[in-house]
């Protein structure tokens, strides 16, 4: 351990046990990222401040970022001097107040309240376990192990709960070299949506001639549906921060630059981690001479504009450099001439984030996690027609239906689950019999699904495919970048033609013409154009009386 | 403009930062941005232009005095964003992605607003709201009315 790590160490511990097990003053914590946001949290903040002036009584407040039970928003935390911390959900301004007065103030939990479980030294016949409740029974949370329990930006917090022991341990004591070995073992696969190898990604760039060598760390999640980069950043940054500085002692990339590539506009994540990267810079976890061993290292935040195409490896480049994000032809590979022609590695912001617990507890320890091929865990964003929608880290293997079933709570009202739609918009639907599918990159590309980033929505037996797919084909033609015109043309004509379907206007040969106009689109540079026939492609393969019945309407209105 | 160019926080200054400075102080990007950026960056006013035209987020005009953004991804699209947008159009006076005449509103679809799991979702002057439906987006929708300007 260097002695710089140790000293840092030491303070975290104080900081940590007087927000987690105060003595003293109670602590509050408010869950602020986008879900806490959007379901209220600062009018709980405002009412909480309120009703502790007016009962009398001091305590601090504080933000965490999200716990992932999205669908329980406003979920707040209450640690009273000495006791357990315990978590109430769908706190509103009125029952925050009254979680003051009884709570707070006298120690009795009032009526009513929806306690969510507890965290510390839970007391017999008080709140059970937090982690004990059927939501986390098949979480294995690695890479969300501190969202809505630390302050994101409170470095003391990371610390305290593991964080920076693994840059610490890299650069103390094992070689570039060994740390790539680590991460070879662990069978760690890109999370942005290729599923490529990381290990053999960041080997490309350690043999690459520096410096400069840049790490771009992809955090553009335009995906509809997927909000997990976003939430490991305004919930855990520097684990993000911690993650892209391990890549860059591992490539040798001492004296290059990281950058975090976010869209303007995401407030939240991007304060967030630009509070973690000053503080780090003051603490020596970045910048010259990081932890004293004299590896040097940047990190700074590239704000990118609208546009979904940005978040492609190339066009990203570009739009670090100031352009329009349009893709680049491939070779030169980014490792070979990337951002500004100099070596480069890009990878998502959930495949950074899990380096720091690879390189904590070595290869072998996450590559024993997951499926044959598909090591470690996945971040599912759970959304659509489902009782519990969230954030759920499983390990892969875990099925569609354990998922939707057991995290998520089923569909709502007894309905019927009609289908799935995963992987975005560049991603595909799945039908009710897909549900026993273990959660696996292959498996699901196999299906013509994929997992891509993460997001799976739920649609029940009053829901249309052609009506989500149209919407989906909506956006694929209004982000096709317009360099290649079979994408930008053929995005188009399909989602022309899916809005046709909706309205039941369409005729047989425009539905042909719509599912054969993809092959032309795999001549396009990018992902973009190659994936865009998802949606129709698979909404047809799996629900095909759905577009039948659309033409033969349609032509009967006509007739 | 000069003073703003220089207030750019990252260390990297390109084309687009400068751009996207630009619109975070001033709300939009005014006729005079784009031969600035140009000057500022040393890219030509077309370069500029592209740029500015390519980013979707970028606006030429200043937004109406109260801004009304909602969700059209398929989670919100699940829980009917359609409907809720006809009515806010109506409440408007407006279409999508444009202003009301008195340029009191203007409208603006989101792909996504990233809080899927509270579809449906949408920002009333910059601040976020999830589980929206016809009443809950009417009362919001009334309050910017009273709020005047």
């Amino acid at each position: 351990m260097t002695e710089a790590f140790e000293k840092l160490a030491e303070r975290a511990e104080q900081e940590w046990a007087a927000f987690a097990r105060p003595t003293e003053r109670t602590q509050i914590a408010v869950g602020m990222g986008i879900h806490g946001l959007a379901a209220g949290g600062p009018d709980v903040i405002e009412a909480i401040e309120a009703a502790l002036a007016k009962a009398g009584v001091e305590a601090d407040i504080h933000e965490t970022g999200g716990l992932g039970l999205d669908y329980a928003e406003v979920i707040i935390s209450i640690a009273r001097p000495g006791g357990p911390r315990v978590y109430f959900a769908s706190v509103t301004p009125e029952s925050a107040a009254a979680l003051v007065e009884s709570y707070v103030a006298g120690g009795s939990i009032p009526d009513g309240a929806d306690v969510l479980g507890a965290i510390g030294d839970v007391e017999a016949g008080g709140p059970p376990d937090l982690f004990s409740r059927e939501e986390f029974s098949l979480q294995r949370r690695v890479a969300t192990q501190n969202c809505g329990v630390i302050e994101p930006d409170n470095l003391w917090h990371y610390i305290a709960n593991g964080g920076y022991a693994a840059l610490d341990k890299a650069v103390s004591g094992m070689s570039p070299e060994d740390v790539i070995g680590e991460i070879e073992k662990s069978n760690l696969r890109g999370r942005g949506g290729a599923a490529f190898p990381a290990a053999m990604k960041w080997k490309f760039l350690i043999g690459a001639p520096g410096p400069p060598k840049y790490h771009l760390c992809n955090a553009e999640e335009g995906d509809s549906g997927a909000f997990n980069d976003k939430h490991l950043l305004e919930s855990d940054p520097y684990r993000v921060i911690e993650g892209i500085t391990i890549a860059g002692y591992a490539t040798k990339a001492g004296g290059g630059k990281g950058f975090i590539f976010i869209r303007t506009g995401w407030d939240l994540p991007i304060d967030r981690v630009q509070r973690a990267l000053d503080t780090a810079y003051e603490h020596g976890l970045l910048g010259k001479d990081i932890l004293g061993t004299g590896f040097d290292f940047d990190i700074e935040i590239s704000l990118t504009g609208e546009s979904y195409v940005s978040g492609e490896e190339t066009a990203l480049m570009e739009a670090v450099e100031g352009k329009r994000a349009m893709p680049r032809y491939k070779p030169p590979f980014p490792a070979a001439a990337g951002l500004w022609q100099k070596p480069s590695n890009i990878n998502n912001v959930k495949t950074y984030s899990y380096a720091p617990s690879i390189v904590a507890n070595g290869g072998d320890w996450f590559a024993g996690i997951g499926t044959e091929r598909s090591k470690g865990t996945a971040l599912v964003c759970l959304s659509g027609r489902v009782n519990r929608p969230g954030l759920y880290e499983v390990p892969f293997g875990v099925t569609l239906r354990e998922v939707i079933e057991v995290l998520g709570g089923g569909v709502p009202g007894g309905k019927a689950l009609k289908f799935l739609q995963t992987g975005g918009p560049l991603g595909g639907f799945l039908p009710a019999s897909s549900l026993d599918m273990p959660i696996d990159f292959d498996a699901m590309i196999a299906a013509g699904a994929m997992f891509g980033s993460g997001g799976i929505i739920v649609g029940d037996e009053t829901d249309s495919v052609i009506e989500i797919a149209a919407v989906l084909g909506e956006f694929n033609a209004e982000e096709s970048c317009g360099k290649c015109f079979p994408c930008r043309l053929g995005t188009r004509q399909i989602a022309n033609i899916l809005d046709r379907l909706e309205h039941k206007k369409a005729t047989r040969k425009e539905l042909d013409t719509a599912l054969v106009i993809g092959e032309t689109m795999k001549s396009a540079l990018c992902a973009h154009g190659h994936l865009a026939e998802n949606p129709i492609k698979s909404g047809y393969r799996y629900f095909q009386d759905e577009f039948e019945a659309s033409i033969e309407e349609g032509a009967a209105q006509a007739g | 403009m000069r003073e703003i160019l220089d207030s750019q926080k990252g260390r990297t200054v390109t084309v687009l930062s400068s751009l996207i400075r630009i619109q975070e102080r001033l709300t939009y990007l005014p006729p005079d941005a784009i031969p600035a950026v140009a000057e500022y960056t040393g890219a030509s006013v077309n370069e500029v232009h592209g740029v500015a035209t390519f980013y979707t987020h970028f606006r030429f005009e200043p937004p109406g005095d109260h801004t009304i953004e909602l969700c059209w991804g398929p989670s919100c699209q699940l829980f009917d964003s359609k409907g809720l947008m006809r009515q806010a159009e109506t409440f408007a006076g407006a279409v999508f992605d444009g202003y009301s005449e008195d340029r009191k509103y203007s409208l603006r679809g989101l792909e996504c607003a990233g809080a899927c799991a509270l579809a449906p979702v949408g920002k009333i002057d910059g601040k976020l709201v999830g589980r929206l439906d016809s009443a809950r987006l009417g009362r919001l929708l009334e309050a910017t009315s009273e709020n005047g300007a």
